[in-house]
């Protein structure tokens, strides 16, 4: 490297939520005129190292300097005028304003807004339109039309791409590859291994909140981004307790043909059969969130069929679908529980919309709870509320609401997702049984090295659709990413 | 964004041209009538305080004397629970509504000045009722309640011998009327200096409020008699609780009360009723149609004197007065004589003019 | 994936629909409005300059009240001491005014309002800082300032000069037929305010905070500046309105009724006027037409002999009807689109 000052050199950057460390300690450097790519996996710590960048949270411990000198944003507006401009994964666009008025807010001109989207190909667009009515792609598009008006020295791109069609991501790259060419540069994060080794000149690669390695993307190619991202290969108890392969019943359950949802859902077929439990792989954005919803009965579907047990089904909320056997576990656990009830009362709460249950719980159904609770073996008493148990019980819990209330099929959505290795195989244990009694299970995870522990068969969804389809017993996890990055000549 | 102005300024443009419009359509109309015509007459009632049993009274003598008068076609209500501000707004839309005479039951003794002044100007006959107003222009028609704190007050000192502990129930703290009639009291009590007030409490003339301070008046201290501003049967209902003898009461005109003067006379109750009549109402009524029609001029200000009736002489006319069939909130007075020509049977109907 | 962008390109009848569909709501409470006045011409017989003077002149205090909440609305929050402050400021300005000049009432009319705005702003900093919901913190100034105005003017009183009561009224004793003046100080406020509500960066602010505050803080607004300026924005009007009662009856009123009953007037023709209690959506040319229809309704009822009773009945139904009318339009418009 030469004598020169880096461009960005951040040091010991540590931030932590409670008891949740988001960043450990990590350093970052970039140089003038690069495109510097920051990889990781989700929950990585991606994000939340760009939001400290860009002055919106403030870091417990570390350092910035840009050009040698040091700076502390304390909001956004500080960042932008020491030369930091930012994209974020959500558009900072006000929904209920028009395109104009969002510009106007920021001090920006629009003229000059325009001018830069008539480079991306975007000239025609309707500044009167109000910004919640804009597509998710055309609104990042347009974020980074206004961040560039700034000409900033660093350019910081968080998941720009992920929502964006092929044709609209070339533009992005080009505004990239002028700025690198000014010797301005960008900070571009991204799950698209491919677009790494296209554009980037250096990547920064971080593994739980630490960065991990720096690597040039052409040496190596993608096994060495994908190795470094991974780590070494999760070494939980993974042989020890690896499903049995199981044959599952030919009993379908759920049927997806063809469902599409305006950009989301570009056609998607799947079958969960009775008695087994189906992994789902894919990165940010990629539609699986929309799917869990259509399946879910949150959203109606644009296209395609849904039957749940040979019947085609409509269902026009969650409630249509829980009466048919088809139940949600969210990630987020806040979202499925009612947190100031007890236990009793969370495991009780999915009976209560039952006919004929007006006015207290039968003797048999106060039966049904005490056996559940016996057998999520909750460390706790039952009276507690549900708050205050562990993140990994309360999604016991959240299980444990359908187990009183009887389904048949459980769409599990990234369960484990903040979870202790212990309480994991837990969940692991009691979904698995679960299935060898008959339930069907969608399960999908953001955390590749689940899939082999825990489901029976695996598919990989991209861009709206399903690529990838094999047994999860001989998935490998390498290949999975591949696939989940789009990569061609990976699939079976 | 120039298209939404010029909208904007084309929508300002549309609501001008229906104000123009309905301006010029109703321009032809008549104005007030001054004295001297036949009539028929439409009368507005101007009142700013709804679900009180003794407005509701006073609106339907107004109603009633109307209708019995001949002359009257309509009796319009702008009738809602607000303060002068609102007061002003619904007179406005009296004028507005070409009435000839407005009876007003105002909010406020100044603020009405000026409106009661425009009014004036287009030839409407204003009479204020219950409380007078200072706009020069309108007739005042009130009972006087200087008169009826000073004569339950005298009633009463007069049964004690002159000597005595008592209890002092005012009104609303701040009404004027509550303020007249401290008047009043301080006026009679001048005369008897061995009279003690041992307790002065304001009941806001809320019945409940009443009774609570009635019976923590009754039970701790030595009272010989109560005055109160007419919330007067719920003390006697504390005596007949406490168990404890009765001591010479004075009420208004109330049913509840003169049912207990009559019941409990055996009992051992003394005491009196001043009247103070929401048929003024009524009085007000005539005294407009007789300016609207110029049958008969009247002073400016029509001042009626309260009656005292009690137990011990009157009970005949407290017989009379009593109204088997009616609340005990309701006033009792139906008629004042020689003004009011209804009947009571129409204040009880309570309709105007036309109504069915 | 090109149609996406072809579909956000300009087309003059998309754009068409899209301005009827943002201005819905005011368009309709306007024209609601119309249709109102012209009813209420029908049913009086002389609809003349004085029937004018009296709608606009009476319509002030519910005016100035319904943007003083509309702009707090706007930014996310409720001001519950709207009232109280109209009240505050009618009780100062009917004491200090009574026997005074026109000059004099001018400063004390500036000194009223610029004090209220300090006085709401600092409300509005006390929410900011404080993380109280707005709410609480103003359902605690609606009781504060009653008391202050009591503290004031303990009993109805005070007085104002004819030239300051000509300037809301057009006469020097508040009743006539001349209505300009009113007109004018009901578009005037409204005027400037709604055009720096959308034209301003500062008055966008208030939008964007009002529609969704971190994407606001992302794009380097000052939510806190944001909703502490819509506090005060919103003192100077409900003080604003307190003035026009001084103007109107010459008396401070400082009863805390005239408080309570200001402060849900403008919580309604906020509602009426389809400024979204969530934030962030509606305008205050909207709230206005509320304030107006809110106390045109008094007449009209009065001249179809309602009963009072019943009318309170008909306002809560009107309001009810038209959130149902707009909730059942959008839900038609979603299911369409």
């Amino acid at each position: 490297m030469t004598d020169e000052p880096a461009l960005l050199r951040a040091r010991g950057i540590a931030k932590r939520y409670g008891s949740v460390v988001a960043l450990r300690s990590v350093d970052l450097t970039v140089e003038p005129g690069e495109i510097h790519a920051l990889l990781g996996a989700n929950g990585a710590g991606k994000s939340t190292l760009v939001k400290v960048l860009a002055g919106v949270i403030r870091a417990d411990a570390g350092s910035i300097e840009l050009s040698g000198e040091p700076i502390h944003p304390r909001k956004p507006a500080d960042a932008l005028r020491s030369g930091l401009a930012t994209v974020f994964q959500d558009p900072a666009l006000i929904p209920d304003l028009t395109i104009e008025r969002n510009l106007r807010l920021t001090g920006v001109e629009p003229a000059r807004v325009r001018e830069g989207l008539e480079g991306m190909g975007l000239g025609g667009l309707d500044f009167d339109a109000i910004a919640k009515e804009v597509p998710l792609p055309i609104l990042r598009v347009l974020d980074l039309a206004r961040a560039l008006v700034h000409d900033p020295q660093l350019l910081m791109l968080d998941e720009i791409t992920a929502a964006l069609p092929a044709d609209l991501a070339e533009r992005v790259f080009i505004a990239m590859f002028e700025r690198r060419d000014r010797g301005r540069s960008v900070l571009f994060i991204t799950h698209r291994l491919a677009e790494v080794l296209r554009v980037c000149t250096r990547a920064t690669i971080l593994r739980d909140g630490r960065d991990v390695a720096a690597i040039v993307p052409g040496e190596g190619g993608e096994g060495r981004l994908v190795e470094a991202m991974l780590g070494e290969v999760a070494a939980t108890a993974a042989e020890a307790s690896r499903a049995e392969p199981r044959i599952a019943e030919e009993r379908v359950v759920v049927e997806a043909r063809d469902l599409t949802s305006r950009d989301y859902l570009r056609g998607v077929s799947l079958r969960l059969r009775a008695g087994e439990i189906l992994g789902l792989v894919a990165l940010e954005g990629q539609g699986q969130d929309r799917l869990f919803d259509v399946l879910a009965g949150d959203r109606p579907s644009d296209g395609g069929e849904l039957l749940v047990g040979g019947t085609p089904v409509r269902p026009r909320s969650p409630y249509d679908a829980i009466a048919r056997g088809v139940v949600l576990i969210p990630s987020d656990r806040a979202q499925a529980l009612l947190p100031q009830r007890s236990v009793r009362e969370n495991l009780a709460s999915a009976l209560y919309n039952r006919v004929g249950r007006w006015f207290s719980l039968l003797r048999d159904e106060e039966r049904r709870v005490d056996g559940v609770i016996d057998r999520l073996t909750i460390d706790t008493r039952a009276q507690r509320q549900a708050r205050r148990l562990s993140g990994g019980n309360q999604q016991k819990l959240a299980v444990g609401r359908w187990l009183a209330a009887g389904f048949e099929a459980l769409l599990c959505f990234d369960p484990t997702r903040g979870i202790d290795i212990h309480t994991k195989d837990q969940i692991y244990g009691l979904l698995r049984e679960l299935s060898a009694e008959g339930a069907a299970i969608l399960y999908y995870t953001s955390e590749l090295a689940e899939i082999p522990l825990i489901c029976d068969r695996v598919l990989v969804m991209y861009d709206g659709r399903i690529v990838h389809e094999q047994d999860a017993a001989s998935a490998d996890e390498a290949m999975l990413l591949g696939a989940a990055h789009g990569l061609q000549g990976v699939g079976s | 964004m120039r298209m939404r102005m010029r909208r904007g300024i084309r929508w300002a443009a549309a609501l001008s041209v229906i104000a123009l419009i309905a301006a010029a359509c109703g321009d032809d109309g008549d104005g007030g009538g001054d004295g001297g015509e036949e009539g028929p007459f439409t009368i507005g009632v101007s009142n700013t305080l709804v679900g009180n049993q003794w407005r509701e009274q006073m609106i339907c003598a107004i109603k009633a004397q109307a209708r019995v008068s001949g002359v009257v076609d309509e009796v319009v209500l702008a009738n809602r629970d607000t303060d002068a501000t609102g007061q002003i707004a619904d007179i406005e839309g009296l004028i507005s509504q070409g009435v000839d005479a407005i009876i007003v039951n105002p909010a406020d003794a100044t603020a009405l000045d000026d409106v009661i002044a425009t009014a004036s100007d287009q030839g409407i006959t204003v009479v204020a009722v219950d409380q007078a107003v200072s706009a020069e222009d309108a007739y005042n028609v009130t009972n006087d309640q200087v008169a009826y704190a000073r004569l339950g007050a005298e009633w009463l000192f007069e049964q004690l011998g002159g000597s005595g502990n008592v209890a002092y129930m005012r009104g609303f703290d701040g009404h004027p009327a509550d303020t007249a009639r401290d008047q009043g009291w301080d006026e009679a009590i001048a005369n008897y200096p061995d009279i003690n007030v041992v307790s002065e409490v304001h009941t806001g003339w809320d019945p409940s409020t009443g009774a609570q301070q009635a019976l923590e008046i009754i039970t701790t201290q030595d009272v010989d008699g109560i005055w109160t501003s007419g919330i007067d049967y719920p003390v006697v209902e504390q005596f007949q609780n406490a168990d404890e003898p009765f001591v010479p009461i004075v009420g208004a005109d109330n049913n509840g009360f003169i049912e207990q003067l009559i019941e409990l006379e055996d009992g051992g109750l003394v005491g009196a009723i001043v009247t103070n009549p929401p048929p003024v109402g009524g009085v007000a009524t005539a005294i407009a149609i007789d300016l609207l029609t110029g049958a008969e001029d009247h002073p400016r200000d029509t001042l009626l004197t309260p009656e005292v009736y009690d137990n011990v002489d009157d009970l005949d006319a407290l017989e009379e007065l009593f109204l088997p069939d009616l609340p005990q909130g309701f006033v009792s007075t139906m008629e004042i004589e020689p003004w009011t020509t209804y009947t009571a049977q129409d204040v009880l109907d309570c309709k105007g003019p036309g109504e069915e | 994936m090109s149609a996406t962008t072809g579909d956000m390109t300009r087309s003059v009848a998309e754009a068409r629909r899209r301005w009827l569909r943002m201005h819905g709501w005011t368009i309709g409470v306007w024209v609601l409005l119309a249709v109102l006045l012209a009813w209420y011409a029908t049913l009086i017989p002389a609809f003349g300059s004085f029937t004018i003077a009296s709608i606009a002149k009476n319509s002030l205090q519910t005016v100035y009240l319904a943007i003083s909440q509309g702009v707090v609305v706007i930014v996310g929050g409720i001001d519950l001491g709207a009232g109280a402050m109209m009240v505050l400021a009618n009780s100062i300005s009917a004491r200090l005014m009574d026997g005074q000049g026109f000059g004099m009432s001018m400063v004390i009319s500036a000194a009223v309002l610029a004090g209220a705005a300090l006085l709401n702003g600092f409300v509005g900093w006390i929410i900011v800082r404080s993380r109280v919901p707005d709410i609480i913190v103003t359902l605690a100034t609606l009781f504060v300032f009653s008391g202050v105005a009591l503290m004031i003017l303990p009993s109805p009183g005070g007085g104002a000069s004819g030239g300051f009561r000509a300037m809301f009224t057009g006469s020097a004793g508040g009743v006539g037929t001349n209505y300009w003046p009113s007109l004018a100080a009901l578009v005037i406020p409204l005027a400037a305010v709604s055009v720096w509500l959308r034209r301003s960066p500062r008055g966008l602010a208030l939008y964007a905070v009002g529609s969704d505050v971190n994407a606001a803080y992302l794009s380097g607004v000052n939510t806190a500046r944001a909703r502490i300026t819509a506090y005060a924005i919103g003192g100077a009007f409900a003080a604003l309105a307190g003035l026009a009662i001084t103007a109107i009856t010459a008396n401070g009123d400082p009863r805390f009724t005239n408080a309570a009953n200001g402060t849900l007037n403008s919580v309604a023709a906020v509602v009426l006027g389809g400024i979204a209690l969530t934030g962030g959506v509606g305008s205050v040319i909207g709230a206005v037409a509320a304030g107006v229809i809110l106390f045109i309704l008094n007449p009209i009822l009065t001249a179809m002999s309602i009963d009072p009773n019943t009318a309170q009945v008909i306002r809560g139904v009107l309001i009810v009807a038209v959130m149902m009318t707009a909730g059942l339009l959008e839900v038609r418009r979603r299911r369409t689109e």
